[in-house]
């Protein structure tokens, strides 16, 4: 886990979304437990109502839900709802900024679109094996 | 169980001015960063709450209790600093002993892990200890103390990369297990900057801000691109530090931020860091 | 308050003191004993209670010096630290005088030994038992309180002002003062005080009066005990 001190998003943010992926590539499966506010708190020397915040945002949108007593657990369903969420922000955090760089490069949408082709073709061939 | 109250503080060195009216409000089961460079003031603070000198007006309130002279609003705090006011030739297991005795609750089991861990000999005396160990010890105490206030005179002076790093781990790990006030105070500002939640900086003994990390961290941003760029934007915003490197200038905002226009501008934005923003508020005349 | 972590910290650490100290008294007093009785001539040893004053004197100090900054990183007010003191130096000075007597009595007449207060007030029985008792711990009370205030007022003074205290103020009262009562007044002054003091030690005109001295001590002890706590309750730990 890395945690950007310096650029624009908020530490808890960054928590969120860390503990997200790691569900997401089912690191933490769902109905399992994940690691405490404490431990994350004493691992990455974060405040832990920091680190609460970010947990509790993942609460709210469903993907992890607190167990009185025992501690935080992913939710039946979080990798689904993952994807949804993820899909529905896909434009604003990757095709806003691709365009955004691809027009300071001078590149043509003709040639981004032969890219991304050339992104699934790629994609493809190791799937089959090719070089 | 109400916090420390600091009421228009104020106290004279001779000439200097160590503390100008200085009022300040820490709230319980939190941690506090005290920021302030060297001499700014800090030490002579938490001193006068801790007893051990006095103030020449203005007071202090612990739980609503004056801190002055009052051993049961002082039994509530321990204040852990550069300073040894232990006997020299008392060994660190007889500490851990005495403060027991002294303050009623003291996890002694606990203080011997800790002392394991960080490779301290509780056989040892006071003097025999370098001053790492010394700060180590210390800290160890103030660990294993159920005080529901702790201060932290620079902390971890003389501690090497790897203890620090256990000390901190430490720290947050018997604050999340029973949260208590505890107030950091130091100059290495990019060292607690993530572990501290609200945060209060002194300057020449006066009190420049006081509020929590998230709020401040809120209350402006960064850009940083092409000099004329950053000018054009910045212009009739509140800005309160620069960086210059070349044809690159990075400004320091306050205020919330357009976006739209800044987008436009194709300016980098980042968060405020606070040891560029301690530094550009604490600048004094000539410095860089 | 807490009171009784404080003595019981205060004893525990004076109390080794107190072991050591007389342990080597009682070390010298071995060795003189085996002379003594080599030569069979007279115990070489005699007015052990001075030494006894001295260790008093350190002790002032020396609770000023360490357990001051102690019990201030623990937690305590200067009001308290004192009271806990008072309370140390009582039950040192109690336990360092019966000792004495006891030295005094049963342990040393066989070499004619010879304590301080015998050779002040002669020997007697039971009752002046007691009041040998009562005289040395209040005198060694009143050295502790004086020793302990000393302290604390040295390290409130300034280097100038502490330079003046050690060696002017000692100077003025065994050297100046006796020379100028001498040259103007013939000794007037002088033997004044000595008279006065002598009463305070209990010769009195009919005979002794062993209340004095206890008195005076005690009377000490407390304008020392209230000077010691002007000097420290603004006093700042460094």
């Amino acid at each position: 886990m890395q945690i950007d001190t310096s650029g624009d998003r908020p530490i808890f943010l960054q928590i969120a979304d860390q503990i997200e992926d790691a569900v997401f590539t089912g690191v933490f499966p769902e109905g399992q437990q994940v690691p405490s506010t404490t431990e994350i708190s004493a691992q990455w020397q974060i405040n832990p109502h920091t680190v609460l915040k970010g947990m509790n945002l993942l609460v709210e949108q469903e993907i992890l839900f607190k167990k009185r007593g025992l501690g935080m657990f992913v939710k039946e369903g979080a990798c689904a709802r993952i994807r949804a969420k993820r899909q529905q922000s896909f434009f604003d955090r990757y095709v806003a900024s691709l365009v955004a760089e691809a027009k300071k490069l001078d590149l043509t949408r003709e040639q981004v679109v032969a890219l991304i082709e050339r992104g699934y073709t790629d994609d493809r061939d190791t799937d089959t094996g090719a070089d | 169980m109400t916090g420390i109250q600091i009421q228009e503080l104020t106290k004279r060195f001779g000439d200097n001015v160590a503390l100008q009216n200085v009022s300040l409000t820490f709230q319980p089961g939190k941690i506090y960063g005290l920021l302030g460079r060297n001499g700014a003031g800090k030490s002579t603070l938490l001193g006068i709450a801790a007893n051990r000198l006095f103030a020449d007006s203005g007071q202090v309130l612990i739980d609503g209790e004056p801190a002055c002279e009052n051993d049961r609003a002082q039994k509530k705090l321990y204040m852990m600093s550069e300073k040894n006011l232990y006997p020299k030739d008392m060994r660190v297991r007889d500490v851990f002993r005495w403060s027991e005795r002294f303050y009623g609750s003291f996890d002694r089991q606990q203080a011997q892990v800790l002392a394991q861990q960080f490779g301290l000999n509780i056989k040892k005396r006071v003097k025999e200890l370098s001053t790492g160990y010394t700060s180590i010890f210390k800290l160890i105490v103030a660990l294993c103390l159920d005080v529901p206030y702790l201060f932290l005179d620079e902390p971890v002076l003389g501690l090497d990369a790897n203890h620090r790093e256990m000390f901190y781990h430490l720290l947050l790990k018997n604050y999340a297990d029973e949260p208590r006030t505890i107030i950091i105070a130091t100059h290495l500002i990019e060292e607690v900057a993530n572990l501290i939640e609200e945060i209060a900086i002194i300057d020449e003994g006066r009190l420049l801000m006081s509020q929590s990390v998230q709020s401040l961290l809120d209350s402006g941003y960064c850009v940083s691109g092409k000099a004329g760029d950053v000018d054009a934007y910045a212009a009739g915003k509140k800005v309160i530090g620069e960086d210059v490197l070349g044809g690159l200038k990075t400004a320091y905002i306050l205020g919330s931020c357009d976006r739209q226009a800044l987008c436009d501008s194709g300016l980098e934005l980042s968060k405020l860091n606070l040891q560029k923003l301690f530094v550009e508020l604490t600048k004094k005349e000539g410095e860089q | 308050m807490n009171l009784k972590a404080s003595i019981g910290y205060q004893l525990r650490s004076s109390g080794k003191a107190l072991a050591i100290f007389y342990g080597v008294i009682y070390a010298i007093i071995a060795v003189a004993a085996i002379v003594a009785v080599s030569t069979d001539g007279q115990l070489g040893v005699a007015g052990l209670e001075t030494s006894t004053a001295v260790f008093m004197g350190f002790l002032g100090v020396f609770t000023f010096s360490e357990d001051f900054r102690f019990l201030i990183q623990n937690g305590y007010s200067r009001k308290s630290m004192l009271r806990s003191f008072l309370c140390q130096f009582a039950v040192v000075s109690l336990l360092a005088a019966a000792i004495d007597v006891l030295n005094s009595r049963l342990l040393l007449p066989l070499w004619g030994y010879r304590s301080t207060f015998t050779q002040l007030y002669g020997q007697s029985q039971l009752p002046g038992l007691i009041w040998q008792l009562l005289w040395g711990c209040s005198l060694y009370f009143a050295i502790a309180t004086i020793t302990y205030f000393m302290a604390a007022l040295y390290q409130r003074l300034g280097r100038l002002q502490r330079l003046l205290f050690m060696l002017i103020l000692p100077l003025a009262v065994l050297v100046l003062f006796p020379v100028l009562d001498f040259q103007l007044l013939g000794g007037t002054a002088t033997r004044w005080l000595l008279k006065v003091l002598s009463q305070a030690l209990g010769f009195a005109e009919g005979g002794l009066q062993m209340g004095l001295p206890v008195l005076f001590f005690l009377a000490i002890s407390a304008v020392f005990s209230v000077f010691s706590y002007l000097a420290t309750r603004r006093a700042s730990v460094s």
